[in-house]
């Protein structure tokens, strides 16, 4: 963790809201593009990310330097993204738009300026991420997106290794039955 | 050649794609990984989709979308810490009341329990609370009237705005279950008032807390009603009611508290019309410090009208100060 870092981070615990917003800024690209991964919709996400950086607030002043600020955004990320779909029903009930695909695409991607054969892939690819379980997705993600270990995983969400595995190899099962054709195309 | 995959097979396949396997595992399945191409075909497809899907979901979001979600943050925030003022607020209020008083809030609906200290703060304040005897109750004439006992008496959970008698200049209260009890003066006398707060806050006739409201409207405005308009606002289950507390409110002059609950409101109320209401109140303090939120509530509000509004108050706020304005401060 760099002095700059550091400093915002005491001025914050210190009280001081602006230095809590530029830490926002440093990380928060990061944080929305795995709520935006994990959730698959464009306001769960965002929600999460709320979420997220409100604990971050309100839980500054118990953060003592022994990880990266990163790191302890991160666990607080996942976890929340983990348990908002106990809290709400939303995540399994997005269904995909007729023509133009998901919303989460409308605002991560340009279907405009893609080709097509590359916006049928991209829409099968969410659509396939949208049959997994919450659970099984959240794993996914975190292991071949995210690239965490399966310890790490399983330490993070509070789950067995073998449950993770569990999980890895459904939601790895289903992507691959889901992606076949798509994949010497 | 084998050519069929078990389960198992597949699983220890997704294993070692997930280089989750121990060494001798790993080599068993390398080993079996040349003798069966239907396995091999197996971990080439799950690489392949793998690979596929991050290459998709490593695009990240859009600046649109982050710098929303930032503002939206920074209200967020900002109403945090304003709750926090209001709460230490309360408590300091509380703290002068004596337990006699939280005893008795203590056995209202828990969805009013809140709004029963607010408005036992506020009614009660620095009043002395005295003993209880059985003689029946008669504030007639009184200058302060005692809530604690008229609480205790339960005269308060059945009082009535007597309609037939209501004019300009005079109110009365009565009481269906005690006939002994009435009250009646002009709405700014201090007694009326504050059994009017006391039944716009706690009654649970939808329609007595109405009329309530109605008459706080006669009331002069000062800080202590604008701070039980503003609880009512902030907690009132009815429409009805609570726009009217919010249009009554906007007729106030502007307070921190004020400003603070109408932020709340354009964040949090589901009602549009309360959400429009509150931008009226805060284009008459209109201030830098709005425009996050503003910015916030003129992309992402569910109602045209009140983007709109915030568009506007937006567009007025960050119109660059004339010269001549400029040379008028000068």
């Amino acid at each position: 963790m760099d002095k700059t870092t550091k400093d915002l981070i005491i001025k914050a615990q210190a009280g001081d809201t602006e230095s809590f917003h530029e830490i926002v800024t440093i990380y928060d690209t990061r944080i929305m593009t795995l709520t935006l991964q994990i959730a698959q919709n464009k306001e769960d996400a965002e929600d999460i990310y709320q979420e997220t950086f409100v604990k971050v607030y309100k839980n500054l002043s118990k953060f003592r330097f022994e990880s990266d600020i990163y790191t302890w955004i991160y666990r607080i990320a996942v976890n929340t993204a983990y348990n908002y779909k106990r809290k709400h029903s939303k995540m399994t009930i997005v269904e995909p738009k007729e023509e133009s695909g998901y919303d989460f695409l409308d605002w991560v991607y340009d279907p405009q300026s893609s080709e097509d054969n590359r916006e049928e892939l991209i829409i099968a690819i969410n659509q396939s991420l949208l049959t997994l379980s919450h659970q099984q997705r959240t794993v996914f993600i975190l292991k071949h997106i995210q690239q965490l270990k399966i310890k790490d995983i399983a330490n993070i969400l509070e789950l067995s290794d073998g449950t993770v595995k569990k999980y890895l190899f459904r939601a790895m099962e289903k992507l691959r039955v889901s992606l076949k054709e798509y994949n010497y195309a | 050649m084998p050519n069929n995959i078990s389960e198992q097979q597949k699983k220890q396949a997704a294993l070692y794609i997930c280089n989750a396997l121990s060494i001798t595992s790993k080599r068993k399945l390398e080993q079996e990984l040349k003798n069966n191409s239907k396995l091999l075909d197996y971990v080439n497809d799950l690489k392949l989709s793998i690979e596929k899907t991050r290459e998709i979901s490593t695009i990240g979001p859009s600046e649109e979308l982050l710098q929303g979600s930032r503002n939206l943050l920074r209200g967020k925030i900002q109403d945090l810490n304003n709750k926090e003022t209001i709460v230490a607020k309360l408590f300091a209020i509380l703290n002068n009341i004596k337990d006699g008083v939280a005893s008795i809030a203590k056995t209202r609906q828990p969805v009013w329990a809140v709004v029963t200290y607010v408005a036992i703060g506020l009614i009660a304040g620095r009043m002395l609370l005295t003993p209880l005897d059985d003689k029946p109750i008669d504030i007639s004439g009184q200058e302060q009237v005692d809530m604690n006992k008229l609480l205790q008496s339960g005269v308060l959970s059945d009082l009535k705005i007597d309609q037939s008698t209501l004019s300009p200049s005079s109110i009365k209260l009565v009481s269906h279950s005690d006939d002994k009890f009435n009250v009646s003066g002009n709405v700014n006398d201090k007694n009326i008032r504050q059994i009017l707060y006391y039944l716009l806050l706690n009654d649970n006739d939808v329609d007595n807390r109405y009329q309530a409201g109605k008459q706080i409207r006669r009331v002069n405005p000062d800080s202590e009603s604008q701070m039980v308009l503003i609880s009512s606002v902030l907690s009132e289950t009815n429409q009805r009611v609570k726009m009217q507390s919010m249009e009554t409110l906007s007729q106030y002059q502007s307070s921190t508290d004020l400003i603070n609950a109408c932020k709340r409101i354009l964040l949090d109320d589901r009602n549009f019309e309360m959400r429009l209401q509150s931008l009226n109140i805060l284009e008459k303090n209109k201030s830098i410090e709005l425009i996050p939120l503003l910015e916030v509530v003129s992309k992402m509000d569910d109602n045209s009208k009140v983007k709109k509004k915030a568009r506007e108050l937006l567009a007025d706020l960050q119109k660059p100060v004339s010269i001549e304005s400029t040379e008028d401060i000068q």
